[in-house]
């Protein structure tokens, strides 16, 4: 049994990794049009449906999404709602993986083969996939120790660079009044989404409750800002739409003068690959229950144990043979697409969540008043 | 039924005398008075004799009847009417003095200690604070832990492992503090250990512990009284075992590895800033080969120019690739390492001065490594040796060359992926049900509802 803090551990996962989901790029692309009123729209948006959220899984302790779903649905409904879960959270980690896989040959090490860079990727997030939740908690937040002070000084030195433009600031937010649209809407929410992981964490989650509202509001907030704005202000209003990877190229800008290392870069690419290797071990971690729970393996039960153990490593198999063809065929271009059509299934699959949710609560509600 | 368990005592005493045929050291006295007779067997070896005389000799002179003797005999604690031929025997390899008397067989316990004087602790040193480490004896370190911690709480267990060294040991723990589940836990994997001789704590480590390959201790061996009661204290549990010098600490959690007996006789910020040395340590001797590796052979342009050519320059006569250079090194240091510890404390030190400066000073003149090389090399082995519990820094001596492996292939991006799997792999184990490595450890050790983990 963990305690609520991993909670805020999840949701921070995922607003920290935004910048490698292609959320700044869509937000960029979108800044002459409606892209602050549809972050403004955003927030509100995204902090209700995760408190909705939160609030219903109240409602189930100690059970994971399969539990519920198999409760109050007929088993090939939510079979086939699991899988589909699993599968739509586990692309997520499609496309952290491919693109950290492309920025690496591209900034890091471009004499090792991305493939080769991929299979180590792929090694360690499948292995690292099969441990308990718990011990993927524990290493969650390892890592966001680690990562944390790190990404705050890199947005400090940001923001306070002499050569950081407030005038491209400015300029943008002179079209805070355009009409906001879905996709720039979808890309922002993506912040929030970390609570979706809370599916399967939540069997581990003692008496689970969400407080801190404000908190989680101002962090995504924040976060929002930082990765708008600081591709905005270093490469200039109008550049800073030519970049595939605009948080990439802003700190590849930044330099550390008083250590050993130079550029900020590398800093930088340390930080959020250990942020993505562990995020596409939770969501591989989620997918590969979702789908387990399609098939009607679920939880930790003794009798279906050996089964699970042996049918976990053909899914996580699944997994990287898929990633794996998929870096071999798709290009930058397509893997751009495929976030944002990603992303705005995803928001609408969020929707969809909480209303199913919502329709379980009732039944269950219901049943136990029966 | 209780006079069918009875050993019938002319039928034991030829059995013994049978089971006992070639061993030289088995003593056998024929006591005789008016009254009638004793008959004591026992193995010389292991039996104090001034005891034997005193308590059955000597008594048996003196008291007149045998009814008397008898009596005298049972009124010790120690003693014991065995019911079995196996019991008997056993009893007797432990140090057990059979004496016959009438149709009875009793058992008196005259085992000779030979416990070495109480000596400083040797691997586990501090600065100021005792000095005292446990000794081979059990009842002696019993009694160390005894005076520290003077309360009834204090539970101790006895048994027995192994099927024939039959190493005695005793289960220590604070009855109000201690975590429940971890001690039905560990008397169960205890009474499931299988195997003929038990001699060392480590052994017992090894054989409860799961899984069976592991890089890292998730049992803490150690030789300090001190911290044994500490760690009573905080509700863990210690297992004393006979015959060796240290005591078994569980569970034990990855911080507490990082924690010497220092931190508490210190003043705390002292002591606060000692253990981040000690982390600081723990990152250097990990990363700083597989760093090194990474910067000259995959990104040099990550340092500053300066160092990137002060690196280069240094390496300019090297003729092979910075992993090969890294690996020799660090090996020659392993050997310089294992040879000082084998070697006779009077040669030690001069293949310690010929090893490392002699060597070293030549290998970088005829520049076969550079000296960059060398200052990593003393760094790697000095930050190694802060580590205070000696089977941590084992595990972490072998951690290193697999990050060494990894940047080889991967460069800068292997390191990170080491990184994340380490982290990986050290939350997912589990010392008796506890997590072994997490943040903010403390936690756990407050009771109540607050618990997690």
């Amino acid at each position: 049994m963990v305690r609520n803090k991993y909670f805020y551990y999840l949701f921070l996962l995922n607003a920290s990794i935004n910048l490698i989901n292609y959320v700044p790029r869509i937000l960029i692309q979108d800044r002459f049009g409606g892209v602050l009123m549809s972050m403004l729209i955003a927030v509100p948006v995204g902090s209700l449906l995760m408190y909705v959220f939160s609030k219903l899984l109240q409602r189930f302790p100690g059970e994971g999404l399969p539990e519920i779903f198999h409760s109050v649905f007929p088993v090939w409904i939510s079979g086939f709602l699991l899988i589909l879960y699993g599968l739509a959270w586990y692309f997520s980690s499609v496309i952290t993986l491919i693109s950290f896989m492309d920025i690496t040959s591209r900034y890091i090490s471009p004499d090792v083969s991305p493939y080769i860079v991929l299979t180590g990727f792929l090694v360690v997030v499948g292995l690292s996939a099969r441990l308990d939740s718990e011990s993927l908690l524990y290493a969650l937040e390892m890592v966001l120790y680690i990562a944390m002070p790190l990404i705050a000084y890199m947005a400090w030195r940001v923001f306070s660079n002499p050569y950081f433009s407030w005038d491209s600031v400015r300029q943008i937010i002179t079209y805070a009044w355009n009409m906001p649209n879905y996709r720039t809407i979808a890309a922002a929410t993506y912040i929030y989404t970390g609570y979706i992981n809370m599916v399967v964490f939540n069997r581990i989650f003692r008496r689970f409750k969400m407080k801190h509202m404000f908190s989680i509001i101002l962090v995504s907030i924040v976060s929002l800002f930082i990765s708008l704005f600081a591709p905005l202000g270093i490469l200039g209003a109008n550049g800073a739409g030519e970049h595939v990877y605009p948080a990439f190229s802003t700190v590849d800008a930044m330099r550390i003068r008083y250590f050993i290392i130079e550029r900020m870069i590398y800093v930088f690419f340390v930080v959020y690959m250990m942020l993505s290797l562990m995020n596409s071990i939770i969501h591989w971690h989620v997918g590969k229950e979702l789908v387990l729970g399609g098939f009607k393996l679920e939880g930790e039960k003794p009798s279906l144990l050996p089964k699970k153990r042996k049918a976990e490593w053909w899914v996580l198999a699944l997994f990287a043979v898929i990633i794996f063809v998929l870096a071999t065929v798709i290009n930058q271009y397509t893997l751009n697409d495929m976030a944002i059509v990603f992303l705005d299934v995803r928001f609408a699959g969020e929707i969809l969540l909480v209303i199913l949710l919502i329709y379980a609560a009732m039944r269950r509600g219901r049943r136990r008043r029966a | 039924m209780a006079t069918d368990q009875k050993l019938h005592a002319e039928e034991a005493r030829k059995c013994l005398q049978e089971q006992l045929k070639n061993i030289g050291d088995v003593e056998q006295r024929e006591l005789k008075n008016e009254e009638g007779h004793a008959h004591l067997i026992y193995l010389k070896s292991m039996c104090d004799p001034i005891l034997v005389n005193e308590n059955l000799i000597n008594r048996f002179y003196e008291l007149d009847s045998m009814e008397l003797f008898e009596r005298f005999i049972r009124s010790f604690p120690s003693s014991l009417e065995p019911k079995d031929k196996q019991e008997l025997l056993r009893n007797m390899l432990r140090g057990c003095v059979a004496i016959f008397i009438r149709d009875r067989v009793l058992l008196l316990d005259a085992v000779l200690v030979n416990a070495g004087a109480i000596q400083p602790a040797s691997t586990e040193n501090v600065m100021q604070g005792p000095d005292d480490s446990f000794t081979e004896n059990i009842e002696v370190n019993l009694n160390m832990i005894r005076h520290r911690y003077q309360t009834t709480d204090l539970k101790t267990e006895f048994m027995t492992v192994g099927r024939i060294s039959q190493t005695r040991l005793i289960i220590m723990y604070d009855e109000t503090k201690v975590d429940h589940s971890v001690l039905e836990e560990l008397k169960k994997r205890l009474s499931e250990l299988k195997t003929d001789i038990i001699q060392s704590a480590s052994e017992i480590e090894r054989h409860t512990m799961h899984p069976k390959l592991r890089l890292f201790p998730t049992l803490m061996l150690t030789e300090r009284p001190d911290r044994a009661v500490l760690n009573i204290s905080q509700g863990k549990v210690c297992v004393l075992m006979d015959s060796t010098g240290y005591v078994l600490v569980l569970p034990a959690i990855f911080n507490d590895f990082f924690t010497a007996m220092d931190d508490k006789i210190q003043l705390p910020p002292i002591g606060w800033f000692l253990k981040a040395i000690r982390y600081i340590a723990l990152f250097i001797t990990v990363m700083m080969p597989s760093l090194y590796v990474a910067f000259t052979s995959y990104n040099p342009e990550i340092l500053k120019m300066q160092i990137t050519l002060l690196i280069a320059g240094s390496r300019a006569t090297v003729p092979y690739p910075s992993s090969f250079e890294v690996i020799f090194m660090l090996l020659a240091m392993e050997f310089l390492v294992e040879a000082s510890v084998r070697l006779p404390k009077a040669v030690s030190q001069s293949a310690t001065t010929v090893g490392g400066l002699i060597l070293g000073t030549a290998a970088t003149e005829a520049g076969l490594v550079s000296n960059v090389m060398i200052i990593l090399v003393a760094a790697v082995a000095i930050t190694n040796f802060v580590i205070p519990i000696t089977m941590m820094s084992m595990g972490i001596r072998v951690t290193k060359y697999v990050f060494i492996v990894l940047s080889t292939f991967f460069g800068l991006v292997g390191i990170v992926l080491g990184i994340v799997s380490l982290i990986m792999y050290l939350t997912s184990l589990r010392s008796f049900g506890k997590p072994y490595l997490k943040m903010f450890a403390i936690e756990w050790r407050r009771k109540g509802d607050q618990q997690s983990g």
